[in-house]
């Protein structure tokens, strides 16, 4: 295991080096927002390399991220609803913050090989990596209340958006005050209608899906992930 | 047995990929970013006739909208006026900018388009499952997945028709009927996977510590040139960048968009970079 952890020192290092040297982001900003988000999401994806998991677990995982990806298909003609938010927020809730970031960010990865991958892979993976991450650990005390459930969907639902956002601003050639609310404000009924959306399908589905998912935790002994 | 450029050791094509994927995002210059599009499509249409980038055409087209037009809109930057609505300047460096952005973009999408048909998942499990085993597996399996759940959601949604018999008013239902199809799709799949599972660990998954690929791909005399070239050409084409080669200062002066003697030799660099699964393929065949 030492090899892994030099490993995610150097990629690291590499990262950080190569931001600091480009210092002015203008120079290439698409290149940079990737950069960014490649720190984010390769220390949590050597994490959960270096445990060893059982066949169960691994299917379990690859399962539910290619479900999250494929719940947006019945959905496909209305923008920015889609269940697989709900999805990845039941399955957190269910098997662990970790395992909900893997889900997450991987369900952005498999869903775009078929819709598109592009600039915006690296972001929805953090969005929807962190609504895993942030739902499994939030479900011990907080989301077993419905009332915070549907609040937590909300939020969500916007803050998915914003950090979408955050990569067309970055692509714009001026950041000002105006184009960061410009970029923010065209989105605003699309990230409201995500936000509903997600409260809609809680309100109405969450306690269904958990019994369900808790049934098969039960039935295979399939161990918390993390 | 294929030939050409798919034929090559994955390691080659893989690093070809990254390497296209990191000069497109570096060079933005109307010039290099014209080339390029001419290349990926070229690229695309020697794999399936340009099929599957044919099918993103929507999306491009609205992406590149939104980006030519939220740069028009929110920036007045610039000294090149081609028009004025009301007190709105619009500027020629404004929309330069958002057609070059949205010219990235596409050309991003392009490249994985045409990556997807030319790795395959063998060759995609030969790379990673060494580094990243369990990232491999994971990924493979939920890619298969996909294409079989959404067989499955075809046949639930057939048996959901019978049922009622045509198509239902109210959207709540509808939504109620989705969502009813998705929860009996991840009963379904959830059994028969985890069942797999099972076996699979009696068949001795994760009893041995490091397997190899299912498929052996030689390493040649010739993948390691074509490795050095492509590495060459790399490092040219990054000399430049660093040297402010291929790239457009639009701000707070455009500077004069002719190639200079050295910009040319970039662009031929990059040229000859992009094309290469072209000329590997005709090399190929001839």
């Amino acid at each position: 295991m030492k090899y892994s952890n030099a490993l995610l020192g150097l990629i690291l290092l590499i990262l950080i080096s190569v931001l600091v040297w480009m210092d002015p982001i203008d120079q290439s900003p698409l290149f940079i927002s990737l950069l960014f988000v490649g720190l984010m999401v390769i220390p949590l994806l050597l994490r959960f390399e270096r445990k060893q998991l059982g066949s169960k677990e691994l299917v379990l995982l690859a399962l539910l991220t290619a479900f999250a990806a494929v719940s947006r298909v019945p959905f496909a003609g209305i923008p920015s609803v889609q269940p697989t938010t709900f999805v990845i927020i039941v399955a957190a809730f269910i098997f662990g913050a970790e395992s909900g970031f893997i889900i997450g960010a991987g369900a952005a990865l498999v869903s775009n090989i078929f819709l598109g991958q592009g600039p915006w892979t690296p972001w929805q993976m953090v969005s929807w990596g962190l609504v895993g991450l942030s739902a499994g650990l939030l479900r011990q005390p907080l989301l077993k209340w419905k009332w915070i459930r549907l609040l937590f969907g909300f939020i969500w639902g916007f803050l998915f958006g914003w950090i979408m956002n955050a990569w067309v601003f970055l692509s714009m050639e001026e950041q000002t005050l105006t184009s960061f609310l410009a970029v923010y404000a065209a989105s605003f009924y699309f990230d409201l209608a995500h936000a509903l959306s997600n409260v809609f399908f809680l309100a109405l589905f969450a306690k269904t899906w958990i019994r369900i998912l808790e049934r098969f935790k039960q039935k295979y002994g399939i161990s918390n992930v993390a | 047995m294929s030939s050409g450029f798919r034929a090559l050791h994955p390691f080659v094509i893989f690093i070809y990929y990254s390497g296209a994927i990191l000069l497109l995002l570096f060079m933005f210059h109307p010039a290099f970013i014209v080339v390029a599009m001419i290349v990926m499509c070229a690229v695309n249409v020697l794999y399936d006739g340009g099929r599957q980038l044919w099918r993103w055409k929507k999306m491009i087209l609205i992406t590149s909208l939104l980006f030519v037009g939220i740069n028009i809109f929110t920036s007045q930057r610039g000294s090149h006026l081609l028009w004025q609505v009301g007190d709105h300047r619009i500027t020629l460096e404004a929309t330069l900018y958002g057609m070059m952005m949205a010219g990235t973009i596409f050309l991003v999408l392009a490249l994985f388009v045409s990556y997807q048909q030319v790795l395959t998942m063998d060759q995609f499990f030969y790379l990673f499952a060494r580094i990243t085993p369990q990232w491999a597996l994971l990924s493979a399996l939920a890619i298969r997945f996909v294409p079989l759940m959404k067989l499955r959601l075809e046949e639930i949604q057939k048996v959901q028709h019978l049922q009622h018999r045509g198509s239902l008013k109210s959207w709540k239902l509808k939504i109620k009927e989705k969502m009813k199809r998705l929860e009996v799709l991840m009963t379904w799949s959830l059994e028969g996977g985890l069942q797999t599972a099972e076996s699979m660990k009696a068949r001795g998954y994760g009893t041995v510590k490091r397997r190899t690929a299912y498929t052996l791909y030689r390493w040649r005399i010739s993948d390691f040139l074509y490795f050095v070239f492509l590495s060459v050409l790399f490092t040219l084409c990054i000399w430049g960048w660093i040297h402010g080669l291929g790239r457009l200062e639009i701000y707070p002066v455009m500077e004069n968009g002719a190639l200079s003697m050295y910009e040319w030799i970039v662009l031929g660099g990059y040229l000859t970079y992009l094309s290469f699964p072209i000329y590997v393929e005709i090399g190929a065949d001839a």
